[in-house]
């Protein structure tokens, strides 16, 4: 046995060794402790939570994304500036954004990058639903919260765990394009009997086209024109316009963004075409859709998911600090802030699961949740908010208003 | 019958259009042998001096074009001295990158000062149509198409009939022959570069009543200026109208019988199908020309 030990482990200097091994372990052991109560209590009151911002800053969708990102940091802003995240002892929200491009494999990068780098608690991203839709594997595999107001079905019909989104289902809002502009009709006497469905081919005007397809064959209307359309590369929309003039619509129903809309408002108005147009968000809501077609845009409908004219300051707040028009897309991405940091104020926590599981059964109602025409926002099971709405607005002056429903109007639709 | 016959008419008046945009890459190409990736952000810086000429001095697009043009073309002669210039004899790939550099310079930088909104002019004659018997014609461009024709006719008469133009065609056809005739290549460079993409920002002025602009709106261009281009002949600028007119046409007709979705299938079908059949080289027949030949002297021997 002394040959294998060797001279050192003879039995004359075991006691001291051991001794000596035995307090060494023990104060191991209690500093292992120690730094656990304070990791623990670091953990529970860090100085900041990082909440990662993955929206398209460059390509085709880059003004959607930098407004999407402009709404995060004016909200993360107010609520740093009333003392942060109280139940965290304070802890400030530090946004981190990272350009997911307009391109799904790019972004899928992107949001790993994003993760890897910064650890966010939750991201919110994507504007697009293609984009969405794209990164939501990664952040599942990660455990990451996703909030987001993209607006395709799959989103919430594919089991993900992760994604809390806080639009109006694509398939609802295709059946309220449908519905709500013929009940406006009907009830002025001049019934909508044929219609012609227009779209942008991506994931967001796919959706809704099959679900305005499904809404007018349900209600008994003839669709006369189904029609596709590729947004990125579409620099004369003079050919659709004919197709469309050609079906003879008693109303057009289109899903699209903003150049490829303003283009088709443009063609249909030179040929002379009188049908309404119905648009759905996306282009036909932004600022942009008004200042670039002026007095052409008045008389255009478009559901839209929010009423900005019931976000006051909020809207004062924005001209404020950046000069420009509060629209659905910033309004959205300060409510999914909002939502954010009422999570954490409900449980306090660095873990995104526990995160997760807060957002899944809490129901939010302070702050901007509090104020969405719902009253509140309630993810459920499903992750998609169950009091989402759509409202059908039109562009009047200038300015989108509320005409529908009833409960919800500001102005009187003109026909 | 007169779905088909509006369809042609409005792909000659838009056809009109992607030819004038694209001329001045082709002449860029024809002079230099330089392929300017950057040729649709010029196309868009074009737009945006339109949009502010009209926003702050009124001024209708159609009238401001030739101003912008000239302005645009002038920053077109400072890249050609930064960028361009060290890469003429460089191998493709450089070339490819260095203008794809100022793609990416041009496109953030207008991001940068401009933002991302999309910014519209509003003219009177926007939405307008002249009636043609049952046919319409879209005021906005039916201007772009005039204007088409008339840059080309002078682009023609300044080629053919002035001694700079002649230079820069004895550039574009032999370098060396033209240095052995006393003329400075580096000049013309700096010329072509500047005349074509001011050119292109002549045809970003006056495309814009009918459209919008924002940072990105050149690459929405880029590949409608490359299809028209090679079409064209790469070095023609008849060619390039005639390319142009082609893709207008074959786009809009082919949204008649199918969806709009596909119509740049079809155009880049046609685009393959032409590359196939025509000759890039006077001197070499076309592959059917030279298959019948092999044909014929096979069944002559025989």
């Amino acid at each position: 046995m002394k040959k294998l030990l060797g001279r050192r482990f003879t039995g004359r200097g075991l006691g001291r060794g051991a001794l000596g091994l035995a307090a060494g372990v023990a104060a191991l052991l209690v500093s292992m402790a120690c730094a656990s109560a304070a990791s623990q209590s670091t953990t529970q009151s860090p100085k900041e939570v990082v909440l990662g911002v993955l929206m398209p800053l460059s390509g085709a969708s880059s003004l959607d994304g930098q407004n999407s990102l402009r709404g995060v940091q004016l909200e993360a802003d107010t609520i740093n500036a009333r003392g942060g995240i109280k139940s965290m002892g304070g802890a400030k929200i530090k946004v981190v954004s990272v350009d997911a491009t307009s391109d799904p494999t790019t972004a899928v990068s992107a949001m790993q990058q994003l993760i890897t780098n910064s650890k966010p608690l939750a991201v919110i991203c994507c504007y697009s639903s293609t984009l969405t839709q794209a990164v939501m594997p990664v952040a599942e595999r990660n455990n990451i919260p996703v909030i987001s107001s993209s607006v395709a079905d799959v989103l919430t019909n594919s089991n993900f765990q992760y994604i809390f989104d806080t639009a109006a289902l694509s398939s609802q809002i295709g059946n309220a394009q449908i519905q709500l502009s013929q009940e406006v009709y009907t009830a002025a006497g001049r019934p909508i009997k044929k219609v012609a469905i227009v779209y942008e081919d991506g994931t967001f005007g796919s959706g809704n086209a099959a679900a305005q397809t499904k809404q007018a064959t349900s209600n008994g209307l003839q669709v006369v024109l189904n029609e596709a359309y590729h947004a990125a590369t579409l620099t004369d929309a003079t050919p659709l316009a004919a197709k469309i003039k050609n079906a003879a619509p008693d109303a057009i129903y289109s899903t699209g963004y903003i150049n490829d809309s303003v283009l088709l408002v443009r063609a249909l108005k030179s040929d002379g075409v009188s049908a309404p147009i119905v648009g759905a968000i996306g282009g036909f809501v932004d600022p942009n859709f008004g200042t670039s077609l002026g007095a052409q845009a008045n008389g255009v409908f478009a559901v839209n998911v929010a009423d900005m004219t019931r976000f006051p300051e909020l809207s004062k707040a924005y001209q404020s600090k950046y000069n420009d028009k509060l629209s659905a897309t910033p309004l959205f991405t300060a409510l999914m802030t909002d939502i954010f940091a009422e999570a954490l104020e409900t449980k306090a926590t660095t873990d995104t699961t526990v995160l997760a599981q807060t957002m899944h059964t809490h129901r939010f109602t302070k702050g901007l949740a509090g104020e969405m025409p719902g009253g509140f926002v309630d993810f459920g099971t499903s992750g998609r908010d169950s009091a989402a709405v759509v409202l059908l607005q039109q562009w009047q002056n200038g300015a989108l208003v509320t005409v529908w429903p009833l409960t919800a109007q500001t102005a009187k639709p003109i026909l | 019958m007169l779905g088909l016959a509006q369809a042609v008419l409005n792909g000659l008046l838009i056809g009109g259009v992607y030819g004038l945009i694209t001329i001045g890459l082709t002449l860029v190409f024809g002079v230099m042998k330089v392929v300017n990736f950057a040729q649709g952000e010029f196309l868009m810086l074009g737009m945006f001096g339109a949009y502010f000429a009209w926003r702050l001095f009124g001024l209708d697009p159609a009238v401001s074009a030739l101003g912008i043009g000239l302005i645009v073309g002038l920053l077109g002669v400072l890249v050609e001295r930064v960028v361009i210039e060290p890469i003429v004899h460089a191998t493709h790939l450089s070339q490819i990158f260095a203008t794809v550099g100022v793609s990416l310079i041009l496109l953030n930088g207008a991001a940068v000062v401009f933002g991302n909104d999309y910014y519209s002019v509003h003219t009177a004659y926007q939405t307008s149509t002249l009636a043609l018997g049952e046919l319409r014609l879209s005021v906005p461009n039916l201007i772009s198409f005039g204007w088409a024709v008339i840059m080309v006719i002078v682009l023609q008469v300044f080629l053919f009939y002035t001694d700079v133009g002649r230079a820069l065609r004895a550039t574009a056809q032999n370098r060396d022959a033209a240095i052995l005739m006393g003329i400075d290549p580096r000049r013309m460079f700096m010329m072509a570069f500047g005349i074509g993409v001011g050119l292109t920002a002549v045809a970003g002025a006056v495309i814009l009543p009918y459209t919008t602009v924002t940072p990105q709106s050149g690459q929405q261009y880029i590949v409608i200026m490359f299809t028209v281009m090679v079409l064209g002949g790469l070095t023609s600028i008849r060619g390039t109208l005639a390319g142009g007119l082609v893709v207008g046409v074959v786009q809009s007709v082919s949204t008649v019988f199918l969806p709009t979705s596909l119509e740049n299938l079809v155009v880049f079908l046609v685009f393959l199908a032409a590359l196939a059949l025509t000759r890039s080289d006077r001197t070499r027949p076309s592959w059917p020309m030279r298959a019948l030949r092999l044909r014929s002297r096979a069944f002559r021997q025989s």
